[in-house]
């Protein structure tokens, strides 16, 4: 509820027509829950630019952890006053509050009228309502005529407990100093980060990719003092308007070598909308592991880094599941004989079986074609459909049985595969499926190619 | 006046800023060869365009004979390429003394995506071999591909499906078909149809499905070029 909608006297649980007959120009819209709590937590990552530590309060606050943040921005009053600011500019209305208690804050800045919180008594004349309790407890206090916390803490707590329950009690010493939960935000804060701030905007590509070259030095000093090697990154970009584009990359070995981090972002901060420009850039390696200081290699030549760079640099613009190794399936079904992984993971070697009937390319879907056969066993005279001609030489069969203990197998039938040259010179790997003497009659395939 | 042609031929690379491709030996590709590639074989740090059905056959031969020294076998295809002509398949690569764990297989999702992707590879130290499946790749794209490959060291191969008659900077270009054999290991026909060196030409030879060596071939579809049989000699003889 905004200031207009209060001076209308609009509200929750006003009926439309009602708020039609005070305000005819009303717009409405449905509720849409998710896209709110999914603009929250993006107002949650916006907020990351005041403490690392924010966390998603209920459908319509958030939470700061500010201890140890609050100097940077000239004492708590300064940073109070610079998160009212940054709301002000993006034309949100809000609350700030500030308290050594998050549920004093909580209320402080949903009942009162926000800033920092003078003392504990200051809550004292707010309703019983702002504690949060659920609707038996509340209506019992309504009842009993309790209107203020100041009421609630005048009477004796253990009494209070056995009367009302211990979840008010609970509530009620939270605000005294009680054990409080702990704090979990959206993200823990990454060990090692950088960060550039501006006082104006920046809206071009060069000034971002500059800054971003300048944060991967910076962070790659802060890893090496401590011996650390990057394995996953974050950049986080703050626009003006409060949206936060966020980038991941990672590397396929732990990395601080500046340049390489940078060109694992570059070509992808060009396809990025800047908005009206970019006033905060924070780079954070989220994950790190230990990577002894070495010589820098002078001009080694396909050194296991140079594939680490290549692969890291191809995972970052096609993704991981598009750069891909092969690991060996102990299998005789060849569909399944390998598994891609991406590359980044330290692939199983071997053993690969060499066995020469296999084909040099395997089709993604295997072609349905017909055959023509001498006897029904024997291997195909001459293919039609999709790939045809007359076969002038033949190898096999192979018969390969499908591993009825894989569920796909289920209702695969028996395979017998053969190698054929047609009359143009092509090889094929083809193969026909089920037997003759079932019900139905055997199909055939052609799996693949030898050239 | 074979010394004489080389040494002219090394002066007109040098002028051309190509030297540096000969600092580094040629992939030997076997005495079969030999006629069309007068360096002794493919030189590396260049581009070379393979098409036609058995394009891939000939290609692995490459990159069989290329992989002597370390480095990757960097495979990239876009989806378009992947359902045309399938995946490059490890169990075949490894009974053809490939080794897979050297295979890297990047599979991009539309050509453009694939053609930066090439160029990333091609520029990388790690990779000694790069196949690319461009369906298109003007003289523009195979400029910046070829002098990416002079940054990264290793041979690129640009595997096409039909013969494109546009320019190209492609070192060599080929066509390659498979022979219609009845029986045996398979035949091919390699056609350099265009070449920087200036050696134009074709021959056939025979592949060794175990090691993927290329041995001289009998030409089989002209039988007046295949070297005369004795039986054949007797009946030049009489007639």
């Amino acid at each position: 509820m905004n200031a207009a909608a209060e001076a209308l006297r609009l509200g929750p649980g006003l009926l439309l027509t009602d708020a039609r007959a005070a305000c005819p120009t009303l717009r409405v819209l449905p509720a849409a829950p998710e896209d709110d709590a999914r603009a929250l937590e993006a107002m949650a990552l916006w907020g990351t630019r005041w403490s690392p530590r924010v966390a998603v309060d209920g459908t319509d606050g958030l939470m700061l952890d500010v201890l140890g943040c609050a100097h940077l921005w000239g004492g708590e009053a300064g940073l109070l006053a610079t998160v009212a600011a940054a709301f002000a500019r993006l034309g949100l209305e809000h609350r700030a509050a500030l308290a050594d208690r998050r549920l004093s804050a909580r209320i402080w800045a949903r009942f009162g009228p926000g800033g920092i919180l003078p003392g504990p008594r200051a809550l004292d004349p707010l309703p019983v309502d702002a504690l949060g309790l659920d609707a038996a407890t509340a209506a019992s206090l309504r009842r009993l005529g309790l209107r203020t916390i100041a009421e609630l803490r005048r009477l004796p707590r253990a009494a209070l407990a056995r009367r009302l329950g211990l979840a008010l009690a609970t509530r009620l010493d939270l605000l005294e100093g009680g054990p409080e939960g702990p704090f979990v935000p959206l993200a823990e804060p990454a060990r090692f980060s950088a960060r550039i701030a501006w006082p104006e905007p920046v809206a071009t590509h060069a000034g971002i990719e500059a800054a971003c070259a300048k944060l991967a030095r910076d962070l790659c000093r802060a890893l090496e003092r401590a011996g650390q090697g990057a394995r996953r990154l974050l950049l986080g970009l703050h626009r003006v308007d409060g949206v936060v584009a966020r980038l991941e990359a990672g590397t396929s070995r732990p990395s601080r070598d500046p340049a390489h981090l940078f060109r694992l972002f570059r070509h992808r901060l060009d396809g990025l909308e800047l908005g009206f420009g970019v006033e905060l850039a924070i780079l954070e390696a989220p994950e790190t592991v230990e990577l002894p200081a070495e010589q820098p290699e002078l001009g080694a030549a396909a050194d296991p880094g140079a594939a680490a760079v290549l692969i890291d640099r191809l995972a970052a613009r096609l993704g991981a599941e598009r750069v891909l190794r092969p690991e060996p399936v102990a299998t005789h079904v060849p569909e399944r004989a390998v598994r891609w992984c991406p590359a980044g993971v330290e692939p199983k070697p071997g053993p690969w079986t060499a066995d020469p009937r296999r084909p040099l390319r395997l089709f993604e879907r295997a072609l349905p074609v017909r055959a023509t056969a001498l006897v029904p066993d024997g291997p195909p005279l001459r293919l039609d459909g999709p790939v045809a001609g007359r076969v002038i030489a033949a190898s096999g069969p192979e018969r390969i049985l499908p591993e009825w203990w894989h569920r796909e197998d289920e209702k695969a039938r028996p395979r017998d595969f053969f190698r054929v040259r047609l009359e143009d010179g092509r090889e094929l790997w083809c193969a026909r499926e089920g037997l003759w003497g079932e019900p139905d009659p055997p199909v055939w395939r052609v799996l693949g190619s030898f050239a | 006046m074979d010394d004489r042609l080389a040494a002219l031929r090394a002066r007109i690379r040098a002028l051309e800023g190509r030297g540096a491709g000969l600092a580094v030996p040629p992939v030997a590709l076997g005495p079969a060869l030999a006629r069309l590639l007068p360096e002794g074989g493919l030189a590396r740090k260049a581009l070379h365009e393979l098409a036609g059905p058995a394009a891939t056959l000939f290609a692995l031969a490459i990159a069989k004979a290329a992989l002597d020294r370390p480095g990757l076998l960097v495979w990239c295809l876009d989806e378009a390429g992947l359902r045309a002509r399938g995946i490059p398949w490890p169990p075949g690569l490894a009974a053809r003394g490939l080794d897979p764990d050297r295979l890297l297989l990047v599979r991009a999702p539309d050509a453009a995506a694939l053609a930066r992707a090439v160029e990333e590879a091609s520029a990388s130290p790690a990779a000694a071999v790069v196949v690319a499946e461009l369906a298109r790749a003007d003289l523009d794209r195979t400029r910046r591909l070829q002098l990416a490959l002079e940054r990264g060291g290793g041979l690129g191969l640009l595997l096409r499906p039909a013969r494109d008659p546009a320019p190209s900077a492609a070192t060599t270009r080929w066509w390659v078909a498979p022979l219609p054999v009845g029986e045996g290991p398979p035949r091919l026909r390699l056609e350099l149809w265009r070449a920087k060196s200036g050696v134009e030409g074709a021959v056939e030879v025979r592949v060794d499905e175990r090691t993927l060596a290329l041995h001289p071939a009998p030409a089989l579809a002209d039988p007046a070029a295949a070297a005369p049989g004795p039986a054949q000699r007797r009946v030049l003889a009489r007639g």
